[in-house]
């Protein structure tokens, strides 16, 4: 025979079967001494442990109980006084630092991506500009010079990519951080 | 009465002292009990009173809804009462006899039992539970407490002890189980 599982005793025990399974369990129990049993003890329990009584240490010890709560409470305040607005309360104490912390973020970020764009403004012009002086696209149509603009050719390279590592020859990129070290 | 407490913990979240004193007389009983039913203790359930209060009083900002105050305040005294049975473990204290509490603290039976030799055998029984309850783990003790003799619903026990309802009910039925393999031939 099998008997019922824990959670289902413990279930009906505290009243939270649905009907159909409180009229199962219930008719599991009339033939099952077993579990019948298993439930009384667990009724047991329940009932003297729902029957302990609350000790009463009496008045005046919560009078002084309260007395010594006062003491510790109200002769050290620690608590601030509500704030008088939420722009007040935002600039209260642990707020305010954690506000700081956000704010120098930004400052960070800002300060870190202007960086950034100057130095990849600064590649690119210069690129040009010792192109332009070297005569590069002198002579060639516009349909050429666009080509040249768009396609990378060896020893050339896109803004911000790194000099291919198998090319051995001097490429622009070299005589640019060459020219950029001089200067 | 559960209006007049919201009303009372939003005056004491402006501010207002009297408001706390005011909730301290109206929980400090309740917590006292809930502490003396953990700790078996006189001592360690004033201890976890003063203390709850004083974190309440501390603390309050935290609470979000006044509503939830009573959570709250039971909240802070069991997890205060699990710390405490958690250092006792290492020094194992043993469970005061009644003469050693103060006064009229002493363990009884509900007054619904009237027949004298019924409620002797009850209060034989009881004292075996409780000290079977002693070496329950701490968060399974607790939720026996709150569930089986404070008589708090199981989402009630979930929100106090800030685990899901599901963790109560398994922590429940493993309790029971262990105090009823624990106690043997007294329940039958």
């Amino acid at each position: 025979m099998t008997h019922l599982n824990t959670t289902l005793l413990h279930d009906y025990l505290d009243g939270e079967l649905s009907l159909d399974q409180k009229a199962e369990v219930e008719n599991h129990l009339t033939d099952c001494k077993r579990c019948r049993l298993e439930l009384e003890a667990l009724k047991r329990l329940k009932a003297v442990l729902s029957s302990v009584e609350t000790p009463d240490p009496g008045p005046a010890y919560f009078k002084d109980l309260n007395d010594r709560i006062a003491a510790r409470t109200f002769s050290h305040d620690i608590r601030q006084p509500e704030p008088v607005s939420p722009v007040a309360r935002s600039l209260s104490g642990r707020d305010t630092l954690k506000t700081l912390i956000r704010l120098a973020a930004v400052i960070t970020l800002l300060f870190a991506s202007f960086y950034v764009s100057q130095i990849v403004q600064e590649n690119r012009s210069t690129r040009w500009a010792d192109k332009i002086t070297q005569g590069k696209y002198a002579g060639t149509d516009s349909i050429e010079s666009s080509r040249d603009i768009m396609e990378p050719q060896a020893g050339i390279n896109r803004v911000g990519s790194p000099p291919p590592v198998e090319n051995t020859t001097e490429s622009d990129y070299d005589i640019e951080k060459k020219d950029r070290i001089t200067e | 009465m559960t209006d007049d407490i919201t009303r009372l913990v939003t005056l004491f979240q402006k501010g207002d002292r009297q408001a706390f004193t005011l909730l301290v007389n109206a929980f400090q009983q309740r917590i006292y009990a809930l502490a003396f039913k953990i700790l078996l203790n006189h001592a360690e359930a004033d201890e976890v009173t003063q203390e709850t209060f004083v974190r309440v009083y501390n603390r309050i900002e935290q609470l979000k809804s006044p509503a939830h105050f009573s959570s709250f305040v039971h909240r802070i005294a069991t997890n205060y009462a699990i710390d405490l049975l958690r250092k006792r473990r290492g020094r194992m204290v043993a469970m005061p006899e009644e003469t050693e509490l103060p006064g009229s603290v002493q363990l009884a039976i509900a007054a619904k039992v009237t027949d004298p030799e019924k409620a002797l055998e009850n209060k034989e029984l009881l004292s075996s539970i409780l000290k079977a309850a002693e070496e329950l783990p701490p968060r399974q003790k607790m939720t026996l407490v709150l569930h089986d003799i404070e008589g708090l619903a199981k989402d009630e026990v979930a929100r106090i002890m800030g685990c899901p309802e599901a963790t109560v009910r398994s922590n429940l039925h493993i309790a029971r189980n262990k105090m009823k393999k624990k106690l043997g031939k007294l329940l039958h």
